[in-house]
């Protein structure tokens, strides 16, 4: 749902993709291309990925977007400015940055902030790490929640099944955003003494753990699903029949067969959380300040579009390059490691 | 199938009960009281507590969840003396904020998000889907990679962004639209429409982006089955083998999907209701969280989930319904 | 459809360099300077300013329809709880206090008679014996006429516990000394009808008879809760939702957290009235969009909305867009009677260099320009506001507006104190909270940001052992004159353990035997006494850094006429507006 107001378990986007690749996972039907030159499918998707212009384009915006954000100290140590900086007197009596295209100049060349006086380009290249810090690892957890339950509910069955199903549709059922809205505050509190500021990366963890527990559900359902059709598989029965244990069958035997889906996903998952980020900052539950952050900067900026479109268009830009890229990048991945989906 | 739906109605209403034990939990932990939020400028330390009294929440918590469920179903009354106030069931309550029974809230909120939900899925499913199949049909054409290259666009577009422009292109700026309002459907069905325009374009334009993706990739795969190839081979005509067959085989995990995401939505679209300043439930819930107003928290929070909960079993009877595989038990 | 895509962003990037990136914004485009309006509030008993009906106001015509966005609905609009600038206003088109103000755009404020004849008697001189006198011809929306009686029954509710949130100056002084509800709980389940010391001899006659005296009677009865509420129509709980009319309109219809709408009341009799002229036939308010929203929309002053106006500040990010032409003379700005600080908590800030060090310290233009600059305001030197009765300004520490760092740096000797500040989590209160922390820090103190929701923020600064140092809290008198803001706000004696209004926790016996003194002194000096005692704790105490003086600036549609600021509530007055035809 592009409202937003919930996390990505609901949304379709992923769901375009994962419902195909359930059908080549397994390393039998490996393929029609490995009789010639005997490539393993991974070294095959591999192949196709590189040779795709798309999925190119898209990550080398992706990786540069990763080295702004991991350079943005040094950015900081050639500019000279830090993103706290505020340089007020730049400031006419509205508060609206002076000069040119929301006062960009060539000490600060995105220009400033309107009301704060910040330079919008440290904001957008340190918030720019917060995001990104943020949707790559709420997407991590998440799956590792999913895997984690999905593959207990798919390989024992039962009531355990029963169980994580019912467990999968409470979630879905309870609201994100209230659940979000009441419990980081009520954490923070707990947390932290009365004369503490509450640490930024308490809040990040905070944010973040609240996505994986709201978003684990599809990845769950996903590897269940698939743990149920590969355990009755040949090569399972064959590798129990060679006495190994449990252990060694779903880490050694079948994760390495639903790795690509899940892949899949996680590519899927990073460009929602870094909107969905954004969208909390419309209920005030986002990164506080004075962190920066893409999202909150986001949400500020919107409602600048017409008297300093400028502030609006730098992170606003962004976070659609961004997203767009990751998008193009999960698609390709798709493709590569689905043969049959070719475009 | 009635036992299936018995069964998944008794797991439902489960859910419901621990969402709404959830709910009031959460409620209490918060550390700021509903009475300090409502008492006002100067309050002593005895009128809250009579506010507090008033609210009923001064009592133990299992005791105002007993009654909480005893207003649903058996009515409850709330206050005391001259100040007694019935509320036959179905109680939910009164508002904290401004003593509006919470039923009166619903239904007042309910018909403004339902309009803009429903609206904006004819639009979204017709739209994308439409696309979605044409562009599979025609993959590799120049109509499929422009089709392709606007929905990654739509995907990649934000509702708050997105609606933000619009606002300003076509209200602020040119004002070829009013701005949206939401009149009753049973008033006016020219100005209910004319009124949720900008909120259907916008859903409908960025939400149709992922259905269509959607739809496209499901056409595909089917297009590749053998059972297409078996039609086609009977020598069906090509548009009795798209409609009649592939459509139809495609068409369930969007069916699923889209009666997912309705259901969701319809528990509040709180940022598109916010951006296009409509009153709806999404708003509603966000806004009796930020107030601590608990009765409304509760009734929209199970009102959500009730929409979740029911969508998730009609998803499961329509697949049953569609395709003939499925056999529900 | 990929070539739509694009025009639609090149139709932004376009509206875009139309808009800002052609011209330069330049440093003075927030308008004329303010001027800053010292406002001479005074009680007329000027027979002409007492008499009906008001002053026609020229070019004005009768009718229309007059809409109100407002971000929120009312909490209350019931006379008894009815605590907020906008209820108030609101409030005024359905009843009428026995006094009220009388403004006429000009900056000219006159206390007089609204359901009285005029704004008192004091009987004996003394302050301790009031009498009001009704107007003759007042009627309700039903034709029946307002009594004396319905004044007392309104006074005696506004007891009830159940109908607490309003203000509570008459009922403390009918009963000093503790809660002004410990003795007498209202006139529901089977109390006594009316409080002590208020008696009506007759019908046109309310006689208020207090323990001690209060020369600011006049201004008290001005609040909601001297409205007449007819025992009959007491509906107790759901008078919120309609308010028995005694004024020009009544409610048509309120749908809660949507709409408000007003008719007139045809009983009304506008020679009874020398407040209100009622132009509008219909007050349409409207509940629930962003302030953004309202501003932007009436910045296009679209055909809906071009007889709308509202009461909520343009918020920062619409503000340029405010000085076209066309917009410009469409804006309603000035001053409010809020004054916002930075309280300094005495209790845990005991070294006076460091507060005085803050007072150099503190850079007041960057706290203003995340609101809007001068739009939300100017800085501030004094405790008490420019709208307060008597304001003479002065500025103990003369520092430059953006701080002086060589006198902080002298002051703090060397010392660097670690100071706790607690801020809303409001955006926009988190961005002022974020700017002063900087700011701060620079000029030589580690600050400690501590965000408190926006629900609980004054009931967890008003605890007395609160544990923060800095928070930044506004203060608006009930009346424009110093006794409402010097003694609740400064005055050790009344702090409490819990729901304080001394935030700076100030507790000097030499500013208590001030304010004692300045209390008895004739009405006539009060106002040089209070103005007097606001400097002399600022040159000995320095508990709060003065920041800004708070400005509203709002907009209303082309077919709004005479719309202007009142004084007395900070908002565009409705009582003399019109739409044009």
């Amino acid at each position: 749902m592009s409202d937003l107001s919930h996390p990505p378990p609901r949304t379709p986007a992923a769901d375009a993709t994962i419902s195909v690749p359930e059908i080549q996972a397994g390393p039998e039907p490996a393929g029609r291309a490995a009789e010639f030159v005997g490539r393993s499918p991974n070294q095959l998707a591999w192949l196709r990925l590189k040779r795709d212009r798309t999925a190119r384009a898209s990550a080398l915006t992706l990786l540069v977007a990763a080295v702004v954000a991991l350079g943005a100290p040094l950015l900081g140590r050639l500019t000279g400015i830090d993103p706290t900086d505020k340089f007020v007197d730049r400031l006419n009596d509205f508060g609206m940055p002076i000069g040119y295209a929301g006062g960009i100049s060539s000490d600060h060349w995105l220009g400033l902030e309107p009301g704060s006086g910040r330079d919008i380009l440290m904001q957008l290249v340190y918030g720019l790490r917060t995001s990104l810090f943020i949707a790559f690892t709420s997407a991590l957890l998440a799956s590792c929640i999913g895997v984690a339950v999905g593959v207990l509910a798919g390989w024992a069955r039962g009531w355990l099944d029963s169980l994580v199903n019912w467990l999968i549709d409470l979630t879905l059922a309870f609201p994100f955003l209230i659940f979000a809205l009441a419990v980081i505050p009520i954490l923070q509190d707990r947390f932290y003494s009365d004369r503490e500021a509450p640490s930024p990366a308490f809040r990040v963890a905070l944010i973040v753990a609240t996505f994986g527990l709201f978003s684990w559900t599809y990845t769950a359902r996903l590897v269940r699903g698939q743990v149920i059709s590969l355990r009755e598989r040949e090569f399972v029965d064959a590798a129990r029949a060679a006495g190994a244990g449990t252990a060694h069958i779903l880490l050694r035997q079948l994760l390495p067969n639903i790795w690509a889906p899940i892949l899949v996903t996680v590519s899927l998952m990073v460009p929602q959380f870094i909107a969905i980020e954004a969208a909390l900052a419309f209920v005030n539950i986002g990164v506080t300040e004075p962190t920066p952050d893409l999202g909150r900067m986001i949400f500020n900026s919107i409602g600048y579009v017409a008297s300093d479109p400028w502030y609006t268009l730098f992170p606003g830009l962004t976070i659609f390059l961004l997203v767009l890229a990751f998008n193009l990048l999960g698609d390709a991945l798709r493709d590569s490691l689905d043969p049959r989906s070719t475009r | 199938m009635l036992r299936f739906v018995v069964r998944r109605l008794l797991v439902a209403a489960l859910t419901l009960v621990v969402i709404s034990l959830v709910t009031f939990g959460l409620f209490f932990a918060v550390p700021s009281s509903p009475a300090k939020v409502m008492c006002g400028k100067n309050c002593t330390a005895e009128d809250i507590a009579q506010v507090e009294r008033r609210l009923g929440i001064d009592q133990p918590l299992p005791r105002q969840y007993a009654d909480f469920v005893g207003g649903v179903f058996a009515g409850r009354t709330y206050g005391e003396g001259d100040f007694r106030q019935d509320c036959p069931a179905p109680c939910l309550g009164y508002s904290f904020r401004n003593n509006q029974p919470v039923t009166e809230i619903v239904a007042q909120r309910a018909p403004v998000t339902f309009s803009i939900v429903l609206g904006g899925a004819v639009l979204w499913l017709g739209l994308g889907i439409s696309l979605g199949m044409v562009s599979a049909l025609r993959r590799g054409t120049a109509f499929d990679r422009a089709a392709i290259g606007v929905t990654l666009a739509g995907a990649s577009m934000q509702v708050y962004f997105f609606g933000l422009i619009l606002l300003y292109l076509l209200v602020y700026s040119t004002g070829l639209l009013p701005f949206p309002s939401y009149t009753p459907l049973t008033e006016s069905p020219a100005r209910w429409a004319a009124g949720l325009l900008l909120p259907w374009m916008t859903l409908g334009f960025l939400n149709s982006a992922l259905y269509a993706r959607l739809s496209r990739a499901q056409m595909l795969e089917t297009l590749s089955e053998d059972f297409i190839r078996t039609a086609r081979a009977k020598g069906l005509p090509a548009r009795q083998v798209h409609t009649r067959h592939a459509l139809r085989a495609a068409i369930t995990p969007i069916v699923t999907i889209a009666g997912l995401d309705i259901g969701t939505s319809l528990g509040g679209t709180f940022i598109t209701e916010t951006i296009f300043g409509l009153q709806g439930l999404g708003k509603a819930t966000v806004e009796a969280v930020q107030f601590l107003n608990l009765p409304v928290v509760m009734a929209t929070v199970l009102l959500a989930a009730v929409f979740i909960v029911v969508a998730n079993i009609v998803v499961d009877v329509l697949y049953a319904v569609i395709d003939p595989r499925v056999r529900l038990g | 459809m990929r070539a739509r895509t694009r025009t639609l962003t090149g139709v932004l990037a376009a509206a875009a360099l139309a808009a800002a990136g052609c011209n330069p914004t330049p440093d003075d485009s927030g308008g004329d300077d303010q001027k800053t309006k010292t406002q001479s509030g005074s009680i007329s008993y000027e027979a002409a300013d007492n008499q009906g009906p008001a002053k026609p106001v020229d070019g004005a015509s009768r009718g229309g329809t007059l809409t109100v966005m407002q971000p929120a609905d009312f909490e209350h609009l019931d006379p008894a709880r009815n605590y907020v600038n906008v209820q108030q206003v609101a409030g005024g088109m359905l009843y009428r206090p026995l006094n009220g103000y009388k403004e006429d755009g000009t900056g000219k404020l006159l206390l007089v008679g609204d359901l009285a004849t005029n704004p008192g008697k004091d009987v004996d001189g003394d302050c301790k014996v009031w009498e009001f006198t009704l107007r003759d011809g007042v009627r309700y929306e039903d034709g029946t006429p307002v009594s004396s009686k319905d004044v007392a029954h309104g006074i005696a509710r506004s007891f009830a516990a159940n109908l607490n949130e309003g203000p509570h100056y008459i009922q403390q002084w009918l009963y000093p000394g503790g809660a002004y509800n410990a003795t007498y709980k209202g006139p529901y389940d089977g109390g006594k009808p009316v409080p002590d010391g208020v008696t009506t001899p007759d019908d046109r006659t309310i006689r208020f008879t207090f323990p001690q005296p209060h020369c600011d009677m006049p201004y008290a009865a001005a609040l909601p809760t001297s409205a007449p509420v007819p025992a009959a129509k007491d509906t107790r709980a759901n008078y919120d939702l309609r308010p028995f009319s005694s004024g020009p309109y009544r409610v048509k219809s309120y749908q809660r957290d949507v709409s408000l709408e007003l008719e007139r009341n045809p009983n009304w009799d506008p020679a009874t009235d020398p407040l209100r002229n009622a132009y509008p036939d219909t007050v349409r308010m409207t509940f629930g969009l962003e302030q953004a929203q309202i501003a932007e929309r009436l910045v296009a002053d679209g055909p809906a909305d071009q007889a709308a106006l509202s009461w909520s500040d343009v918020p920062p990010s619409v503000l340029p867009r405010t000085t076209g032409a066309g917009v410009a003379d469409r804006v309603v700005r000035g001053p409010t009677q809020y004054n916002w600080v930075l309280s300094i908590n005495t209790q845990r800030v005991t070294d006076l260099s460091v507060r005085r060090a803050l007072n150099y310290a503190v850079d007041k233009d960057a706290l203003l320009k995340v609101l809007g600059g001068q739009a939300a305001g100017t800085p501030a030197t004094t405790l008490m506001s420019p709208t307060t009765a008597g304001f003479v300004p002065y500025d103990v520490f003369n520092a430059p507006v953006t701080g002086d760092k060589a006198k902080t740096a002298e002051l703090l000797a060397g010392k660097r104190p670690k100071l706790v500040l607690a801020h809303s989590s409001l955006e926009l209160r988190t961005q002022q909270a974020e700017a002063l922390r900087k700011n701060l820090t620079d000029m030589g103190f580690d600050i400690v940001m501590k965000p408190i929701d926006n629900s609980s923020y004054y009931d967890e600064v008003g605890r007395k052992d609160n544990p923060y140092d800095l928070y930044l809290t506004g203060w608006g008198s009930d009346w424009p004159t110093g006794s409402t803001v010097i003694p609740p706000v400064y005055d050790g004696r009344e702090i409490v353990a819990e729901g304080n209004q001394n935030l700076s926790y100030l507790n000097e016996a030499s500013v208590g035997a001030e304010i004692d003194r300045v209390r008895a002194l004739p009405a006539a000096e009060q106002d040089a006494g209070w103005m007097a005692l606001d400097r002399m704790i600022m040159e000995k105490y320095a508990p709060v850094v003065p920041c800004y003086y708070d400005a509203t600036y709002e907009l209303h549609g082309s077919k709004v006429g005479n719309a202007f600021l009142s004084d007395a509530f900070g908002i565009i007055s409705l009582n003399g507006i019109y739409v044009k035809k």
